[in-house]
């Protein structure tokens, strides 16, 4: 019974269809790290490509298609064909770098402005919290105004890539999240 | 299960601890084997050193004891086997096998016991110390001298050892019974003193995945301290410590990577304890027994030692537990692979292998093998990082062990741990090549088949190593190293087949591994400082790029200004050659500080040569530059699934204003696609260039090792060829300038295998660049690609790139080169023929002129009652027209070329050429009305002699070279006339060379080149006089055609339509050719792209030669267009008009035609307009 109903969900979320995730955020906030670190589930592949971080992962059933692609603002336009697919964006803070928060939060809104991003979850991570001074979540979550952002689903979790806390619990929320508004 | 299998291996070692009846002996056959290597160590040394070494070996001598008699104690347990005798036998490298499936089975058995890490852990350093003697028997004599730097180096490490074994002197005076906790104590000692592994007890117990991470940031500071102290007083030591500690360390993170994928409370700590501990130990040890140790010659035969015997006998009993135990832990399926395929080598190997101990193995094999098929595939993932780990922990340990293994393990995977642990002489490299084949070619060794290219893969970094690995006088290495890399081998098979073995895979290159980046001085110069870190050779990019610093990013732009040369190459090419010396970095905004530097400096270096480029600004070239990068992850990146089609990738790039993406011509960017599809970018490795940290002091050279062998993983090696110019700098330009690199030595041809993504391409043969198998494009690879990394290396790209076919089809200059100056005179002289009244006229009947009207015209003073009607003749003579005839069908295939005798009439209305000119009799006749008497020439009733239907004057354009409207223009003369023939029968190529030979062979002076707006003519006059008269009467005439000029002529002429004035026709020539102009540099513009492209698969090829060429018709006709306009207006201002030129209305009034008939608009100029 259980076998049946999961396959039935299985069918009805499309478990082959792979969700591309953007993992975004100013240099030195540890987008590569919890890339590396959302490798929970099963890890497909391994041979490094010259370019951009890619990772491939499964995790409840999705597969999930991460690209890391930084924060450019002048390529803004060439992210259209990733921003068109994208299911989440996951912004990743350094909540020591106070000095820079207003420009990750002004990147961050002008980026959630794309239209095809218009559909997208927003997950933030709150990241570094290992590090002494580091801002909590819902301090981070004031920085970048994150209250002001109007249909969409968002959530902020505190998390220490270094330390892999966070993460999983962040992910969570957002296979939650996708699962219910996308699938 | 784990608890029982806990239970056996304490029971193993109790009872091993009772039976203590054998150790004189063992020791005794440890000291002989010890004294193998003495032999060769002394060999190499110096008196002096050798004092040195022996006053160590005495401080260490209980330490030696005490673990000697773990040893033993292990040893004993288990009966007799005979396996060694033959291992004595064989070669080194087999040896060296057997001791490496003996290592792996017991530390992977101690994995899955984490709660009896005593008992593994004595049983490990057992079996290393064995594998450690053993191993260096295989070194071979020849390379002492080589070696001799390595062993000095080793000796000079053995202090270090010995300050921290004193202190462990007090435990080894325990009772024997006590050995277990006296290790216990040991290693906390040990701990202590090296990496305060208190710390990491107490941690532990508290959290293993958090603690991890404190250990080995807390070892990180440790090496520091270390590192500090030891540099007062022994400055050698000090990268042996800390070579020592980082690998520990390193072993710590990758454990720590390893546990938390696989969930699993490892304590890895404990591991690292116990590689440490035992590392001491072993180090004691050998010391002592080396003491000892009476100098024999190395092949001491040691076939009947009963303690190796029992190793064996030991290992094939965990291995046979470990068996049992896999489901309990998954982990152990890995060992199993290994410790299997390990076995098989040493079986195949072997030829006297004892049958006796053959059966046991391959019963252990089978079960572990049956096993393995009951087991589902969804553990394999972490059985495999798991036992990567191992791998990896299993080596540290090991040259922690050997401290003279001064290499740091740079390796987080099986692989470069291969790499940095290879200490491979030149032999035993060969050896170990020796063994994967075997292994590969073996059927039970390998899952499977195995593709060849890993093999070579395998093969490459085990003889890149042996370069470098040359001053280090143990062989262990080569041990280490034919296990790591059959290891990672191994692995890689099973990526294939199931999942993945260790996410940090490929990201060894890193900084943290390699000796602190120089810190740039104030006001140092861009030059000094790329000096200074040019050993980092491709991590350059990454130090340049770490953060957005000023100095850095002027550096990195000096850097690619200077050291590289991206003039004439496409983008494309020039990222290649980008990522081929310049390590891509990490993370997101490092890599794209790359590429923006790259863009500017790739712009600037092509902005120069201002007619070849293509590109508008930096952004444009950054903007593509990253899309080509985009483009690459996304088409070879095995994590992503869809891949972006040619279609989505020009459309996405052409849809940008904002980077004027969209003025990059689609054919261009399909040709970016279709380049970056057809070849990844490999990695490749450019340690052999004289870089590096080589040619640094011997106090970094440990670290060299380390760098180096971690760059071992990169695949393609690049060998220096000969005796080089000294790099001072790493420049890729002056490398591949003075042709430092070439492959050959170590690329042999290899035939083309099946499935791989480009069979011609030497970068086949890397490991790392078969990440595009998932996209299948060898499909459509041909042999005729290009290889672009052999040109890149041989610096012979500029040679294939198109600019040769661009050059055959246009000429840049065309434009500025002048068209034949018009002698004005002469042009008035013709244009005087419109005016005057008096002058020549072609009468034709009415009927026949219906037949050859082919234009539009009009009847001037028309009268009903004339039956014929009169064109006036501007110029005539006879010319041979240049023809080209079909042949017979009989004769064959091939057109006849040839002058074909014409005579030509040009008048008002058009150019009439006739085939047959017998009737043309000019009769003097004088006309009634105005009683002036003509020249009349009269054509005749019947067939029309017409050669071709008459010429349009307007929009004729007659030249006196060729070369005029570009190279191609009259070239296709021959085409155009049989454009069905020639393609039909592909001999267009032999037409064009015809006709230009034959059109070449006459005098220059006399030809005539005529271009309307649908045909090309070539002429041959009779001199050179008459061609010039043609030039300015069909000029003349061209100019003026359909102008309404103040023409005075007999009743019944009959002109062209008349459309405008002249100086409405004048301002549309001259507003008409500057858009010409426009239109043409925007195509040239188009055409600079096609210069330098260099496509790598021939399809690309034809289709942008295809391309091309229509690309040059267009151009050809722009300049046509452009220098006609330029003639008429020059005619059209310089011919004397005084008086001839009249207003519309006037000349209505003159020729009484109605406004009706007379559209002021050109709606009949349709050839002109359009294009």
């Amino acid at each position: 019974m259980g076998n049946l109903f999961s396959s039935m969900f299985d069918r009805l979320w499309g478990v082959n269809k792979e969700l591309r995730i953007l993992i975004l955020g100013l240099d030195g906030a540890g987008k590569t790290t919890i890339l590396y670190r959302l490798q929970i589930g099963e890890v497909v592949t391994t041979k490094p490509t010259i370019g951009f971080n890619v990772e491939t992962l499964s995790y409840k059933n999705l597969k999930l298609n991460v690209w890391d692609l930084g924060g450019q603002t002048s390529i803004r336009p060439y992210w259209r064909c990733y921003y068109a697919d994208t299911s989440a964006v996951i912004f990743v803070v350094d909540s020591t770098d106070k000095d820079r928060m207003a420009t990750a939060s002004k990147e961050l809104h002008l980026m959630l402005q794309e239209e095809e991003l218009q559909d997208a979850a927003l997950l933030v991570f709150a990241n570094k919290q290992d590090q002494v001074g580091a801002l909590s979540a819902s301090e981070v979550s004031k920085e970048l105004n994150l209250v002001e952002l109007k249909d969409r689903s968002w959530s902020i979790v505190a998390s220490s890539a270094i330390k892999g806390e966070g993460i999983t619990e962040g992910l969570d929320w957002l296979i939650d999240v996708i699962k219910e508004e996308q699938l | 299960m784990n608890n029982s299998l806990a239970a056996r291996l304490k029971l193993r070692i109790f009872s091993s601890h009772s039976n203590t009846g054998g150790n004189e002996k063992n020791r005794t056959t440890l000291n002989k084997k010890k004294s193998i290597e003495d032999d060769d160590d002394v060999a190499i040394e110096s008196g002096e050193e050798e004092d040195r070494r022996t006053r160590l070996d005495l401080n260490l001598q209980d330490i030696g004891n005490l673990e000697i008699r773990d040893i033993e104690n292990n040893n004993d347990y288990d009966g007799t086997s005979s396996e060694y005798s033959t291992s004595s036998e064989s070669d080194g490298s087999i040896t060296i096998n057997r001791n490496i499936v003996n290592t792996n089975t017991v530390i992977e058995n101690k994995s899955n016991n984490p709660h009896n890490n005593n008992g593994s852990s004595k049983s490990e350093s057992f079996n290393q110390s064995d594998l450690r003697s053993t191993s260096e028997r295989t070194l071979d004599p020849k390379k002492m001298k080589q070696t001799k730097f390595q062993t000095l180096k080793k000796k000079i490490s053995i202090p270090e050892l010995s300050l921290i074994s004193g202190k462990r002197n007090n435990n080894t005076a325990q009772p024997i019974s006590n050995t277990e906790e006296s290790l216990k104590t040991l290693k906390t000692k040990t701990s202590n003193n090296i990496l305060s592994s208190n710390n990491e007890y107490k941690y532990n117990s508290i959290d293993t995945r958090s603690m991890s991470e404190y250990t080995s940031s807390e070892i990180n500071d440790k090496k520091i301290l270390v590192s500090r102290t030891q540099i007062k007083k022994k400055a050698q030591v000090l990268p042996v410590m800390n070579s020592e500690i980082d690998l520990v360390s390193f072993d710590l993170k990758t454990r720590i990577s390893h546990s938390r994928k696989s969930s699993e409370p490892y304590t890895s700590e404990k591991f690292v304890n116990n590689s440490v501990s035992t590392n001491i130990d072993l180090n004691s040890s050998k010391t002592q027994l080396s003491r000892k140790s009476s100098l024999t010659f190395p092949k001491v035969n040691i076939s009947n030692d009963p303690d190796t015997l029992t190793i064996r006998k030991v290992h094939s009993d965990s291995i046979g537990s470990v068996a049992s135990s896999v489901y309990s832990n998954p982990d152990i399926l890995t060992s199993k692979n290994e410790s299997r395929t390990l076995m098989k080598t040493r079986i195949d190997n072997n030829d006297n292998v004892n049958p006796k101990i053959n059966r046991g193995r391959s019963r252990t094999l089978d079960a572990i093998e049956s096993k393995k098929h009951r087991h589902p595939s969804p553990f394999h993932r972490k059985k495999n990082s798991s036992s990567s780990s191992l791998t990896a922990r299993l080596v540290s340990s090991y040259s922690n062990k050997f401290g003279h293994s001064r290499s740091t393990s740079g390796g987080q995977t099986s692989t470069h741990i291969v790499n940095s642990k290879t200490n491979n002489s030149s032999t035993s490299s060969i050896n170990s090549k020796t063994d994967y084949t075997k292994t590969s070619s073996s059927p039970r060794a390998s899952h499977g088949s195995l593709p060849r290219p890993k093999i070579v893969k395998s093969n490459s970094s085990s003889s890149s190593t042996s370069n470098l690995t040359r001053r280090r006088s143990s062989s262990l290495a080569n041990t280490i190293s034919s296990i790591v890399s059959f290891r990672g081998f191994s692995s890689f098979n099973n990526v294939k087949q199931t999942s993945n073995d260790d996410p940090n895979q490929g990201k060894t290159l890193s900084l943290s591994d390699l000796p602190p980046v120089p810190i740039p001085k104030p006001n140092e110069t861009y030059k000094s400082y790329l000096t200074k870190i040019s050993n980092y050779q491709q991590l350059i990019g990454v130090i340049l790029t770490e953060a957005d610093d000023e100095y850095k990013l002027n550096v990195l732009d000096y850097f690619l200004e200077n050291c590289f040369n991206f003039a004439e190459l496409p983008v494309d090419v020039a990222l290649r050659v980008l990522l081929m010396f310049v390590e891509l970095p990490k993370e997101t905004q490092q890599i794209d500080r790359l590429l923006q530097h790259f863009s500017k400096v790739y712009y600037q270096q092509h902005y120069k040569d201002s007619i070849h480029t293509g590109w508008k600004s930096e952004s444009q070239v950054y903007f593509i530059v990253f899309s080509l990068l985009i483009l690459h992850t996304d088409y070879y990146n095995p994590n992503n699934k869809d891949k972006m089609t040619k279609h989505q990738f020009i459309n996405l790039v052409h849809e940008d204003t904002e980077s004027n993406g969209n003025i990059i011509p689609k054919e261009i960017l399909s040709y970016f696609y279709d380049n970056i599809t057809s070849q990844e970018s490999p990695k490749f490795d450019f340690s052999k260039i004289g870089l590096g940290f080589d040619n640094q002091e011997q106090s970094i050279s440990s670290r060299t090792e380390n760098f180096k062998s971690n760059k071992q993983m990169s695949t393609l090696e690049l060998h220096l060829t000969n005796s080089s110019p000294a790099l001072t700098i790493y420049s890729p330009k002056l490398i591949l300038s003075n042709s430092l690199l070439s492959q050959s030595a170590h690329f042999p041809f290899v035939p083309p295998i099946i499935g791989r993504s480009n069979s011609s391409s030497l970068s086949n043969y890397l490991g790392y660049s078969s990440t595009s198998q998932l996209v299948n494009n060898s499909a459509n690879a041909s042999k005729d690609d290009i290889d672009i990394y052999h040109h890149i290396y041989n610096n012979t790209l500029l040679d294939i790139n198109m600019e040769s076919d661009v050059n055959k089809m246009w000429d840049v200059q065309c434009i500025n080169t002048p068209i034949y100056r018009n002698n004005f005179d002469q042009c008035s002289k013709y244009f005087s023929a419109f005016l005057e009244f008096k002058g020549g006229y072609f009468k034709i009947h009415r009927s026949q002129f219906e037949s050859i009207a082919n234009l539009n015209y009009e009847i001037i003073n028309e009268t009903k009652d004339d039956d014929c009607l009169y064109l006036k003749i501007i110029h005539l003579g006879d010319i041979h027209e240049f023809s080209c005839a079909k042949k017979s069908f009989l004769v064959g295939n091939g057109n006849k070329i040839f002058w074909k005798h014409e005579y030509a009439i040009l008048t008002s209305y058009g150019l009439l050429i006739f085939s047959n000119f017998d009737w043309i009799q000019p009769k003097l006749v004088v006309d009634e009305d105005t009683k002036i008497s003509n020249y009349i020439i009269e054509y005749p009733q019947g067939p029309s002699q017409l050669a071709e239907p008459t010429i349009d004057t307007y929009g004729l354009l007659a030249m006196v070279s060729m070369d005029e409207l570009g190279p191609l223009a009259f070239q296709n003369l021959v085409d155009k006339q049989n454009k069905e023939d020639s393609e039909e029968n592909g001999n267009n190529g032999l037409l064009l060379s015809n006709h230009m030979e034959l059109i070449c062979k006459e005098d220059p002076d006399k030809l005539l080149y005529i271009r309307s707006p649908t045909k090309k003519y070539v002429w041959k006059c009779q001199s050179k006089t008459e061609r010039d008269e043609w030039i300015d009467s069909i000029n003349v005439s061209a100019t003026f055609s359909k102008c309404y000029v103040k023409l005075r002529t007999i009743c019944n002429t009959v002109i062209s339509l008349l459309g405008t004035s002249v100086e409405c026709r004048i301002a549309k020539l001259i507003k008409s050719k500057q858009e010409k102009i426009e239109k043409l540099k925007r195509l040239e513009l188009r055409l600079s792209f096609y210069r330098h492209v260099i496509p790598i698969s021939s399809k690309t090829r034809n289709e942008l030669h295809g391309q091309l060429l229509q690309l040059a018709v267009q151009l050809e006709y722009l300049i046509y267009e452009i220098k006609r306009n330029a003639v008429y207006i020059d005619i059209a201002k310089n011919v004397n008009q005084k008086d001839t030129l009249v207003s519309s209305e006037n000349f209505l009034k003159l020729n009484e035609i109605s406004l009706s008939k007379c559209p002021t608009d050109e709606h009949n100029n349709v050839n002109v307009t359009s294009s």
